[in-house]
């Protein structure tokens, strides 16, 4: 897929990432360390600028999934958001996270809303998931708004700094979503 | 793929890994079972010919932390596959597998699966190993139950089978420690 760039509103823009992007995204991370640990086991592999630089590139090279995108706030870097793409099922999965500075503004999801259009929009895909460790009470309000559907748990099936945890598992279908913002834009 | 993988499951049944020679024998199994496979399956509509097997079997990587591209060998006769995918950094594995309708009721896929997930968590380092099944899917389900595996839940429209069409799969997961205490 070609370099994403969206305004989604509110000073918010998310785009692809570019290498030039590696030192801010290392210091995102590095500034949220604690934020970011309980949840995050890349927080703790992500040492230096390089290991940042490397995963951009790996996004880069990647020939289906959309991993590296970030989320701009008021021109600043302020978190990330990839959707991964399973060929064989059609569906996808997001992934997302945020400074803890910018909290509580809905910018995931108006990110995650906007990435599900292309998902079922430009993709073609019939459904989409997302994974959300059952302590983490954000990310599973996130999937709350977007509508999806809580599915199951998969016990400790998210590997974190210190063990694994349970992965709630949201599901969404093409034909909900379609349903759901015909219903928000009436 | 692992090209060194060989598991007897006794009774003269072998999980070994396919070689582009298995490729007439892939093709044959599948198609001879076609209308029962695509029921949950969607690569069946992918196997046209030999040549799209000797395709899906040189596409393996061979590098790959997966247990992938095994058949199940009852001397010449392929009678099912069995897999093990290891993905992701989560030390989660996911199993699947299939049997030729004439090979069914022997047990053939439980041992199989019984096998890589040993593999698995004894070498692999799997905290954790789960099977996704079509809901209407009860020989499946039963095998997730025999495995000891606990049912977690229902991915709504998760499995594309044949046809173009979409399955509800059944999750049934099982962690290391459970593991141990059933073997």
């Amino acid at each position: 897929m070609n370099q994403l760039y969206q305004d989604i509103g509110d000073g918010v823009v998310v785009r692809s990432y570019t290498l030039d992007d590696a030192p801010a995204l290392y210091d995102l991370i590095d500034g949220n360390r604690d934020h970011l640990r309980p949840w995050m086991i890349w927080e703790k592999t992500t040492k230096s600028v390089d290991d940042t630089r490397m995963f951009i590139q790996s996004c880069l090279d990647a020939p289906v999934d959309i991993e590296g995108n970030g989320i701009w706030v008021d021109g600043a870097l302020g978190g990330g958001i990839g959707l991964s793409i399973d060929t064989l099922s059609n569906s996808g999965e997001i992934g997302y996270w945020l400074a803890k500075l910018h909290e509580g503004r809905g910018i995931v999801t108006r990110a995650c809303e906007w990435f599900f259009d292309i998902a079922f929009d430009e993709l073609r895909l019939h459904r989409m998931e997302l994974q959300a460790a059952s302590g983490n009470v954000r990310s599973r309000a996130v999937a709350g708004r977007l509508g999806m559907y809580e599915e199951g748990v998969a016990r400790d099936g998210i590997r974190v700094a210190d063990g694994y945890l349970d992965s709630v598992q949201y599901g969404i279908l093409e034909d909900e979503w379609r349903a759901r913002r015909h219903a928000r834009e009436a | 793929m692992r090209p060194d993988l060989h598991i007897e499951l006794g009774g003269g049944a072998v999980l070994r890994p396919y070689t582009p020679a298995d490729a007439d024998a892939l093709f044959g199994v599948i198609d001879a079972n076609r209308v029962r496979l695509a029921r949950w399956f969607h690569w069946v509509d992918d196997a046209t010919d030999a040549a799209s097997q000797t395709a899906y079997i040189e596409s393996r990587v061979v590098d790959g932390r997966s247990l992938d591209g095994n058949g199940i060998w009852i001397g010449d006769d392929l009678a099912g596959g069995c897999d093990l995918m290891i993905t992701g950094s989560d030390d989660v594995g996911e199993l699947g597998f299939w049997l030729d309708e004439a090979f069914v009721g022997r047990g053939l896929v439980t041992r199989a699966a019984q096998a890589l997930m040993a593999r698995g968590y004894e070498r692999e380092g799997l905290h954790r190993i789960q099977l996704r099944a079509g809901v209407e899917n009860l020989r499946s389900r039963a095998v997730a139950k025999r495995l000891g595996m606990r049912e977690e839940g229902v991915l709504r429209g998760a499995g594309k089978v044949g046809g173009g069409l979409y399955a509800d799969l059944v999750i049934y997961g099982q962690v290391v420690d459970e593991w141990r205490k059933t073997v």
